[in-house]
């Protein structure tokens, strides 16, 4: 077996003559590539590439030379080459050098118009949203009797789905929730000897803000994250497309279902957890308190106005709508495969909780000064 | 069927569906660029050209599910992308499309695939209802696994179920992505059959996307060839095999052509020429 080797000599002035043998393959290219890469074209003005001692070259060997050559070309090098064996001329043949014009493709642009850029897509990324909610308010007045024939149960599945399916875990984390708030505050208002406000105290909280708040963060982690990995998955797998050719609108078919059970069920698991939060209230007031149950719910029920309930049910319908809208416009942005059904939903998730959250600020003061 | 009556006139039509000047893509990035095609009625016509010269693109565009940059659609007389929401749904019902991987939805069984288009679209009694599902999953062979969801059947089946969904409403128009790609020779030899038998019985128009040289020679009445995001060839399948044009005779002839001029290669580049 030949040595494998580069080697460079200057055979008159200007004139590199180099010849390349034995095996030019990915385990022997090591210092091959170190000694071509110290070879200076500095005064130089042909090559004479022997190629004819080559015995095997394989992917590596390729692009060595392919890089090499593209090296001595930059430079404005004429390269004379000495035919390799015949089965290395024809993979040569088969190998074709980049195109000039293509070099610099996809440069980046300055930051300003990096700017104008991500504006704009803002801009159609809330029109886009905007089309959502209103083609899912329009449709879910005005049902289209294609759709209703298809999805007959649609709601009452999905309302199964998002409400019943919630309410375990909606009970639990309400009822631990409550729990805390009431020994919290209880281990304050002792020093004060007025425990008993521990019960206006969960009654409060727990009906204007926690209750509704708890469950929207449940439910944006749980059906939220269904929802767009659901509808995403459908996206890649074309069946939304094949929805549509079939004379159906996705909106109305996927969206619009969902929408209308989540406007009914998520004010009634925020009633359920709100109550489920006073009972843990309750709960510590027996046992850390010594207050009795005719005392407990006798504050708890002077505490409360009408304003409160209404406050919650009104709070928990516009986390429902963020939740479902947010989900949905997320899945709906799913495109290629597997990768993106996983990112959307994460997206969804991220960006439901955070604007639950903006909304429960908003309407905090808009209901404090209101 | 109820709708039926509600699309006028295109029986006596010549022309199926056409596109005029229409480009889809975005900017710099259009995929079909200024293509007009005709899609003469009740014959079958292959779509076909290299992987990513647009032919699926065309499908898609044709049925809305590609909205172009520029251009007009026609569909079964109609200008569709000049239509109202609901007219469009109206005369997709019209339309059956085959989806290159079947696209079920894949939470209902067979037989709830094929009973969405037909409750969406018919207010037959549930027994009318059964009995053409049964039929149209007895024609592609699959009335056996009627309840079973698409995540239970291969690749092969889900294409068919898919055709068996696309013609649950005997469409006038029906587009078929690549039916018979992946598919074992004799499935694929049957679904060319039956794309036939379909064009002659129920007087469709179809519209095939393929590669598949066997399947174009069996079933094509006229071939339309896009090359480089434009129309290269439009015309009978005959006039296509005996056309000189050395595009044409490259693909019908299996060679393989390089359409890169630019393309220079190594051995190019060291002046040893390709064949040693």
């Amino acid at each position: 077996m030949t040595e494998n080797g580069f080697k460079v000599e200057e055979i008159a002035p200007g004139h590199l003559s180099i010849e390349l043998q034995g095996e030019f393959t990915r385990g022997s290219l090591g210092s091959i590539e170190k000694e071509a890469a110290s070879v200076s074209f500095h005064g130089v003005e042909r090559i004479r590439l022997d190629l004819s001692r080559l015995e095997h070259v394989d992917s590596a060997g390729l692009a060595f030379l392919s890089l090499f050559t593209q090296r001595a070309q930059s430079k404005g090098l004429t390269i004379d080459a000495i035919a390799p064996p015949p089965d290395i001329q024809e993979a040569l043949a088969m190998l074709a050098l980049p195109e000039p014009e293509k070099k610099g493709k996809g440069a980046s642009h300055g930051l300003l118009v990096g700017l104008a850029e991500r504006t704009i897509k803002f801009k159609e990324t809330l029109l886009l949203f905007a089309v959502l909610t209103a083609d899912t308010v329009a449709f879910s007045l005005k049902s289209d009797v294609r759709t209703k024939r298809v999805r007959k149960d649609a709601v009452w599945m999905e309302a199964e789905r998002i409400g019943l399916g919630s309410l375990p875990i909606v009970a639990l984390i309400s009822l631990l929730v409550g729990l805390v708030v009431a020994l919290q505050s209880a281990y304050q208002l002792r020093q004060f000897g007025a425990n008993i406000y521990v019960a206006n105290l969960i009654a409060v909280s727990m009906t204007r803000e926690m209750g509704p708040l708890m469950t929207a963060i449940i439910l944006a982690g749980r059906s939220g994250a269904a929802i767009a990995a659901e509808i995403a998955t459908m996206m890649v797998t074309e069946e939304v497309s094949a929805l549509k050719t079939m004379g159906l609108n996705p909106v109305r078919y996927i969206v619009v279902p969902k929408f209308k059970a989540i406007t009914w069920t998520m004010p009634a698991l925020s009633i359920f957890a709100s109550f489920l939060g006073i009972i843990g209230g309750f709960i510590i007031s027996l046992l850390y308190l010594e207050l009795g149950t005719e005392v407990f719910f006798n504050q708890v029920l002077k505490s409360l106005i009408v304003k409160d309930l209404v406050t919650g049910v009104i709070k928990s319908i516009a986390f429902a709508w963020i939740i479902v809208l947010i989900s949905s416009f997320y899945g709906f942005r799913a495109y290629g495969g597997a990768e993106s059904v996983g990112r959307v939903t994460t997206q969804s998730v991220v960006a439901s909780i955070f604007w639950v959250i903006v909304a429960d600020a908003g309407f905090s003061l808009l209901f404090y000064f209101g | 069927m109820d709708t039926a009556n509600t699309i006028p006139h295109h029986q006596r039509m010549d022309i199926a569906a056409s596109a005029t000047n229409l480009s889809v893509g975005y900017g710099s990035g259009l995929i079909l660029e200024d293509v007009s095609v005709r899609i003469p009625a009740g014959k079958i016509t292959c779509v076909i050209g290299a992987s990513g010269c647009g032919k699926s693109t065309l499908l898609r565009a044709l049925v809305g599910l590609a909205p172009p940059e520029a251009g007009h659609v026609e569909l079964l007389g109609s200008s569709f992308y000049d239509m109202v929401e609901n007219e469009q749904e109206e005369l997709l019902s019209h339309i059956g499309l085959m989806f290159q991987d079947g696209a079920l939805l894949n939470s209902l069984s067979l037989r709830d695939n094929l009973l969405t288009p037909l409750r969406a679209h018919t207010s037959l009694s549930p027994e009318l209802l059964e009995e053409i599902i049964r039929m149209k999953l007895d024609l592609v062979g699959l009335e056996a696994s009627s309840h079973k969801l698409p995540g239970e059947l291969s690749g092969g089946m889900r294409k068919r179920a898919g055709l068996a969904r696309a013609i649950a409403l005997d469409p006038q128009l029906l587009l078929c992505d690549e039916p018979s790609a992946g598919l074992d020779p004799l499935t694929a030899a049957y679904l060319d059959q039956l794309i036939i038998k379909m064009k002659r019985l129920l007087k469709m128009t179809v519209v095939v996307v393929t590669h598949e040289l066997s399947s174009i020679e069996t079933i094509a009445d006229w071939v339309i060839h896009l090359r480089n995001g434009g129309v290269h060839f439009s015309g009978p399948l005959k006039e296509a095999r005996e056309s000189k044009d050395p595009v044409l005779v490259s693909f019908f002839s299996r060679v393989p052509e390089r359409d890169n001029a630019n393309r220079v290669t190594l051995a190019e580049s060291f002046g040893i020429g390709g064949n040693p």
